[in-house]
């Protein structure tokens, strides 16, 4: 490998980094500045940087393959109560509008997944991929409370977030505008 | 230790408790109690106050005044003291710590003031303050990370296992569960025994201090959501003294 594509590979994660913190900043002012309450305009919402997570069942998940659908990324556990009342309005939402174009992918922040995970996917019958996050996604890292939910356009873009947990009726209006949207 | 009198006999130990009830008093309760071992009358707990464990939180003028901390004390044959069992809270000596601002909630670390010796035996603390509304699980709750104190293992002491207050009980309604849970104020307390002073010696710093470390860790919730677990290092410095050699007067001493 030759210095200068050290130096590229170099510079590149330095630009990935920074993007990174980019886009956690502009997620967190956002709702500092009350984002949380409503849709963001198009024009307000950061782009997620692109990741490739592998689900549950071993199937590799990237959000570059979900572009042209609205997506519904939820950080959660199993050792959260709120998480575990919010779950059935996911699996709602799912049912609801999968067809329509939404696609929901639940982020675990277990330990352990693969050991407690399985048994919560199926008592709750999740039928949306769950995606194990890996020591590069540092986009976990930037989550600190749980649920932690992200609703992304149709581009890749977060319209919304919601903290804690939410209802299928809370979060069902902002699906619909983001469905309608082209 | 009605209990276990016998066995405490055997051991080759007195047995011994006090209190600051008069003699008549003492006399009606182990009559009634069938307590087979003296029961000393401590009447202006002069004694309580010379181990200074005199509850100090009891008003003056009230009968209750006068009343130790609970603690057992064991005693060489020359009536020095070489272990103390306090196991609760206000049984640790000592003024407070500075309160740790960590994630979620404050903390402070309390035991192990003044000096001790190897083979002796201290009680470590660590007070925990939960804001309004968050809450901490207890252990042997299930699918849920409870709260845990985990000190380091050392060949200078062992640790007992860690000791926790009651938890309560918390419906959430939402998913039909109730789980064991801590609100407001906790304390975790581990009491180690220090080891002999050769495994001690070498792991003391040139102050004399042996420093035990350990991790807390813990997963908080509030009623909306919950937030990351966290594991926080805690260290408690004891001044440990050299072995004490000097042996009670011939006359005294176990033959």
């Amino acid at each position: 490998m030759g210095a200068k594509s050290v130096t590229i590979k170099l510079v590149s994660r330095f630009v990935q980094a920074l993007l990174l913190v980019a886009v956690v900043a502009a997620i967190v002012l956002g709702y500092r500045a009350g984002g949380d309450g409503s849709l963001r305009p198009p024009d307000r919402r950061p782009a997620l940087n692109p990741f490739r997570l592998e689900s549950l069942g071993g199937e590799p998940w990237a959000l570059a393959d979900q572009r042209g659908s609205v997506v519904l990324l939820n950080f959660w556990a199993t050792w959260c109560p709120p998480c575990r009342k919010e779950t059935p309005d996911l699996v709602t939402l799912s049912h609801t509008y999968g067809m329509r174009g939404l696609r929901v992918a639940g982020i675990t922040m277990d330990e352990e997944p693969a050991s407690v995970v399985p048994a919560f996917v199926d008592r709750y019958r999740v039928p949306y991929p769950i995606l194990l996050p890996d020591a590069s996604f540092g986009l976990a890292r930037s989550i600190n409370s749980l649920p932690t939910t992200m609703l992304l356009d149709r581009q890749g873009r977060v319209a919304r977030m919601y903290f804690g947990a939410r209802s299928a009726e809370e979060i069902a209006p902002d699906v619909e505008r983001l469905l309608s949207e082209k | 230790m009605e209990n276990r009198r016998v066995q405490i006999a055997a051991q080759g130990l007195g047995l011994a408790a006090i209190s600051y009830d008069s003699p008549a008093v003492l006399k009606a309760f182990a009559d009634r109690e069938h307590v087979g071992f003296p029961l000393l009358s401590d009447t202006d707990s002069k004694v309580i106050r010379s181990y200074g464990i005199l509850n100090e939180g009891v008003e003056k003028g009230t009968f209750t005044y006068g009343i130790p901390h609970p603690g057992t004390y064991l005693l060489d044959a020359g009536g020095v003291v070489v272990a103390k069992y306090l196991f609760r809270r206000f049984g640790l000596a000592g003024e407070k710590r500075e309160a740790v601002d960590a994630k979620y909630l404050k903390f402070s670390l309390a035991g192990g003031e003044g000096t001790l010796r190897p083979n002796q035996r201290v009680s470590l603390a660590v007070d925990i303050r939960l804001p309004r509304r968050m809450h901490v699980y207890a252990p042997g709750v299930t699918g849920y990370l409870p709260i845990s104190l985990k000190l380091a293992d050392s060949p200078a002491w062992t640790s007992d296992p860690v000791t926790f207050p009651a938890a309560k009980l918390m419906r959430l309604e939402a998913i039909h569960e109730t789980v064991p849970v801590y609100e407001g104020r906790l304390q975790l307390l581990d009491t180690i025994t220090l080891s002999g002073p050769q495994q001690i010696e070498r792991l003391l710093d040139g102050e004399r201090m042996l420093t035990v470390a350990g991790e807390l860790r813990y997963q908080a919730c509030d009623d909306r959501r919950c937030y990351v677990p966290e594991t926080v290092p805690v260290k408690w410095k004891l001044k440990v003294l050299p072995f004490d050699r000097i042996r009670a007067p011939e006359n005294l001493r176990r033959k």
